[in-house]
């Protein structure tokens, strides 16, 4: 069976047992192995989350009390870590993979491809998080959470295309995965992700409302605090924006996959 | 004889490869210009064979001649930038003795991870792990980090794991350099079963012990280029000595006359005469060699008649008959190659023999011999045999 892209359903299997070697390999050789990838995001979220609420109190326009803020912060901050997490994962991972590259015959564009799916890992930890503290609350999670399961799959798509761009790219230009930590730090601050849009002055805010990693925050955020989906045509927006970044990733990529081997 | 049209495993024509010579600094132009008017290596140029099935083809070369390139292009790994390669069936490539991926996984898991790639799964991926645990020797350690592993063990490790699925087509590299005797044995026999089994392959190997073992026909490769194909022995002979390599002949002593015309054809059980007009030019105690050799796929070469001794032609200048006789042909049917050879004794070591004139697969022109009939009149090298078990057989 063939699939958009080119890819068949042996590619299909082989994403999976290669997403499931990554999450072994990663934590391989640890005491708590596995656990790792749900202590890791858990103590993330918790530094920020103390951070926010008692070191810089920051507060909700029209929302009171520590609570809302909290589900707030997290609901942001989960799936940026998710995107940040899994795009490092993406660029570095041809490189890394080297040995697998250069001696098992396989399409080489699934390995950033695997690298956005590790990303999903930190994303659900955050949802399981947010879910505890609402039963907590008093609030059932409501019908818009249904669109969630979309927004981690447009996630995916995105994530994949810039991380099949910059991952063919760090195999020439080594410095890609080096510069990216601070870049994704640069764009976190520069996304109302830790501060809500209304933070920002009156004249970035409409260009801002059209940051894809904000759109995608949004997209958890409205159905979780407010209980509607994302508005359709920010909907509509961000799937058109990142099937067109994949296509265009894969583009570049198989463009560049026939050099691999000389600077593997 | 071999049909016209054989069924053929795998088709490599025309098949290109270069690598851009890419510098550190040069590493944006790759990617926004790909790589155009950077230098490139020609690793591989215009290389063309086929495997029938059911054979290996061996491809020798020296470090360097582009090789394990030509195995990984074969693999699919590299895409060649030009040419066209067709492979049938399921496809196992052992390119380079290393242990890809993270060195705290145990061999089990390894060995798991690598049958999981290739898309073994369920109950099949199980009775493999065991069998690859039985064939590697690894015994309990199977269960240990490949971290702590030998050479030897991560060798035995690699091999086993790499031929536990029967594959059609074997991609084979240096891989009969690895372990100890005792393992190479067991290689060996696990590489022949699967060849009767009908698998094809390449094998690619400095060792030409191995294609004359394994291989009917081979590849010499160099600088990119395929230099010479051939039979095996032939490609051996190149490869080791050069093309021009030949037997040094003491000159103005004796000659062969003319060739015999080839092949000479026998049958199983009956006398093969063959008879060669000698000249001796200057007195000399001229006697004449013969072995008859033959390569068997599997095997090896393999020396089946011999004459232990120098069976004298004659000592003054003159033409003489020899007569080669072989009483009953003992051989089975099959090819082989008769070296025939002038020789007289050293004057100074007279244990040592100075050739004068001869032919020999050494010198590429070896007389074919066809021998054909009934095998089962024929004494074969090795020797088989049948054991029967009558259950009722003893009185």
């Amino acid at each position: 069976m063939t699939m958009p892209g080119g890819f068949n359903t042996r590619d299909l299997r082989m994403l999976v047992n290669l997403f499931k070697m990554t999450l072994k390999d990663r934590f391989l050789g640890s005491g708590l192995g596995i656990l790792w990838a749900v202590f890791s995001p858990l103590m993330l979220m918790g530094i920020f989350v103390f951070v926010f609420s008692f070191v810089f109190p920051g507060r909700l326009p029209g929302r009171d009390g520590t609570q809302p803020f909290v589900l707030w912060l997290i609901s942001g901050y989960g799936p940026w870590l998710a995107l940040s997490e899994g795009l490092s994962n993406a660029t570095g991972s041809v490189v890394s993979n080297g040995g697998i590259v250069k001696n098992i015959a396989f399409k080489s564009e699934l390995l950033p491809m695997v690298g956005a799916a590790l990303g999903v890992v930190p994303l659900l930890v955050s949802f399981a998080l947010i879910l505890v503290l609402q039963a907590l609350g008093g609030t059932p999670p409501n019908l818009a959470w249904l669109s969630i399961p979309y927004i981690v799959l447009i996630q995916f798509v995105f994530v994949s295309g810039c991380g099949l761009f910059l991952a063919s790219l760090n195999v020439f230009v080594r410095d890609v995965a080096l510069v990216l930590p601070n870049l994704l730090t640069l764009i976190l601050f520069a996304s109302p992700i830790f501060y809500p849009i209304s933070a920002y002055p009156d004249a970035v805010e409409p260009f801002l409302a059209f940051n894809p990693f904000y759109v995608i925050a949004e997209g958890y955020r409205k159905p979780m605090l407010d209980g509607v989906p994302l508005a359709p045509a920010m909907m509509l927006y961000i799937s058109v924006l990142s099937v067109g970044i994949f296509m265009a990733g894969l583009w570049w990529f198989r463009r560049l996959r026939v050099f691999f081997d000389a600077r593997l | 004889m071999a049909a016209m049209n054989q069924a053929i495993a795998i088709t490599c024509q025309g098949v290109a490869k270069r690598f851009p010579l890419v510098e550190t600094s040069q590493g944006w132009r790759v990617a926004l210009s790909r790589g155009r008017g950077l230098p490139t290596f020609t690793a591989l140029d215009g290389v063309s064979f086929d495997v029938p099935k059911g054979r290996f083809v061996g491809v020798m070369g020296r470090n360097g001649a582009g090789k394990s390139t030509l195995l990984r292009v074969l693999g699919g790994v590299y895409a060649p930038d030009a040419g066209h390669i067709d492979v049938s069936g399921a496809m196992s490539g052992i390119y380079e003795l290393g242990l890809v991926g993270n060195p705290l996984l145990t061999g089990r898991e390894y060995a798991e991870r690598l049958l999981t790639i290739h898309g073994f799964s369920g109950a099949d991926l199980r009775d493999m792990v065991t069998d690859i645990q039985e064939f590697s020797e690894l015994g309990s350690r199977i269960d240990d980090a490949v971290l702590g592993y030998s050479a030897g063990m991560k060798a035995r490790l690699f091999f086993a794991t790499a031929t536990a699925g029967r594959y059609d087509v074997y991609l084979l590299d240096e891989i009969l350099s690895v372990g100890d005797q005792h393992f190479q044995a067991k290689c060996w026999r696990r590489l022949r079963d699967r060849l009767s089994r009908g698998a094809s392959g390449v094998l690619v190997t400095h060792d030409w012990a191995a294609v004359l073992r394994m291989c009917e026909t081979a590849h010499i490769l160099d600088k990119g280029r395929v230099v010479y194909s051939g039979p095996a022995e032939q490609a051996t002979r190149r490869y080791l000595y050069g093309t021009d390599a030949r037997e040094n002949f003491q000159e103005g002593v004796a000659r062969w006359v003319e060739r015999p015309p080839t092949p000479i054809l026998a049958r199983v059980g009956q006398d093969i005469a063959v008879r060669i007009e000698a000249e001796i030019l200057q007195p000399a105690q001229v006697g004449c060699v013969v072995a008859v050799e033959r390569l068997q796929t599997g095997f090896g070469w393999e020396t089946c008649l011999l004459s232990r001794s120098v069976k004298p032609v004659g000592t003054v200048p003159g033409r003489y008959d020899v007569q080669v006789t072989i009483p009953a042909c003992p051989l089975e049917p099959g090819r082989y190659q008769v070296n025939l050879h002038l020789v007289m004794p050293h004057p100074e070591r007279p244990t040592s023999r100075i050739a004068l004139d001869g032919w020999s697969w050494f010198n590429g022109d070896g007389l074919e011999l066809l021998v054909e009939g009934d095998p089962a009149q024929a004494f074969a090298i090795p020797v088989r045999w049948d054991v029967c078990t009558t259950e009722d057989g003893l009185p």
